[in-house]
């Protein structure tokens, strides 16, 4: 009985939440199709336009972006071309002052050293601040000169004291350094003819 | 465009306008807005070009419609305070006013039962009022369709709102009784 109760007031409640949805809305007139159409094609019209506003600046931005290119790339092409040069190092620049006993060579590699600004102690060497801006003459000397060997300057210390015999001796000697070395035949008399003459 | 694109759309519109705004409005709650957002979406059909030969047109519509409505929830903006600013007409004078409307025990006992059913539907959990103002219009398997979720669980919505409905319309009564 209780239950029939509960079912049928569930079935009023339904139906009265039934009947309340169906008005559960604000009526509203409907708006004539052609003016809904009108308006519809009104913002399409406007949105295309925009679209095609922002394209037609997209076409320009990119237009202007090619012509600089090849504007930059022709520049590049036809601009005026510098001599080629060989690489120098940036390094002060070495002046050699007369007299020094110190060759070219040893000049370069003083120059292109960590403390090539500092002086290096060595008589008439002076390290110059400015860039080197010419290129060094190329030697064609064979091999590369270097500073004489401690027995070289004992040879010429020898020869400016020695006496003139000797002297030329040397500088004979130095001359003829690399004439071909004749080595004697050796006479050695064989033991046949000494056991004769022992006989 | 030609002119039988133009008569295709139009008997679009016509046919499906106050689907379009009732499930709008489901979403809104605003006779403005819904008419916007309907507005809105027939617009989006009318650029995609996508009004012919649809499988179902109804379904279509709803999902862009509903689509449209959810865009605009999410886009509006709380209307700032005018208490420092004064107010510039009536109307917004109305609209800080406390509701002044009858509450649902004053409408049942007024014997107005379809306002006061009304008044509990909006007090229902958005997902769940969403649904069941949807119900009307469509199917559960449409509803599901437009919304993106599983039919069962629009099932499940509408089961658990009209059991929350069915409860509070059973408590007013039972007040409307004690009072005598």
């Amino acid at each position: 009985m209780r239950g029939d109760d509960e079912m049928e007031k569930s079935d009023r409640y339904d139906a009265l939440i039934d009947r309340a949805l169906r008005s559960y809305w604000e009526p509203r007139e409907m708006p004539e199709t052609r003016v809904v159409l009108a308006r519809a094609m009104e913002r399409a019209r406007e949105a295309d336009s925009l679209r095609r506003s922002v394209w037609a600046t997209g076409w320009a931005v990119a237009a202007t972006c090619l012509v600089v290119a090849v504007v930059s790339v022709v520049w590049l092409l036809q601009r005026p071309r510098v001599p080629e040069t060989a690489w120098l190092p940036k390094a002060p620049a070495v002046t050699h002052v007369a007299g020094s006993p110190v060759t070219p060579m040893a000049n370069i590699h003083t120059a292109e050293g960590k403390n090539a600004t500092q002086p290096t102690g060595e008589p008439g060497l002076r390290v110059a601040s400015a860039a080197v801006t010419r290129q060094l003459p190329k030697l064609d000397v064979f091999p590369t000169p270097r500073p004489l060997g401690p027995q070289e300057k004992e040879l010429v210390a020898f020869a400016m004291r020695a006496p003139p015999a000797a002297r030329k001796a040397v500088i004979d000697d130095q001359q003829h350094w690399d004439d071909p070395i004749i080595v004697a035949e050796l006479q050695d008399p064989s033991p046949e003819s000494g056991s004769h003459q022992d006989q | 465009m030609r002119p039988e694109d133009e008569a295709e759309f139009a008997g679009l519109v016509e046919r499906q306008w106050k689907f379009a705004y009732r499930v709008a409005w489901a979403v809104l709650r605003n006779a403005h807005d819904a008419e916007d957002a309907a507005q809105e979406a027939f617009l989006k059909i009318w650029r995609a070009r996508a009004w012919r030969g649809l499988r179902d047109e109804r379904a279509y519509v709803a999902r862009i419609v509903w689509r449209a409505g959810v865009d605009r929830v999410r886009g509006r903006v709380a209307p700032p305070s005018r208490t420092r600013e004064g107010y510039r007409d009536a109307t917004e004078v109305m609209e800080d006013l406390p509701d002044a409307r009858l509450g649902p025990e004053e409408m049942v006992a007024a014997g107005d039962w379809e306002a006061a059913v009304h008044r509990l539907i909006d007090s229902l959990p958005e997902d769940l009022r969403q649904v069941v103002a949807l119900s009307v219009e469509m199917n559960s398997r449409e509803i599901a369709g437009a919304i993106g979720i599983a039919e069962g669980t629009v099932r499940t919505r509408l089961m658990r709102a009209r059991t929350m409905l069915r409860e509070k319309m059973a408590a007013m009564e039972e007040r409307r009784y004690a009072r005598g």
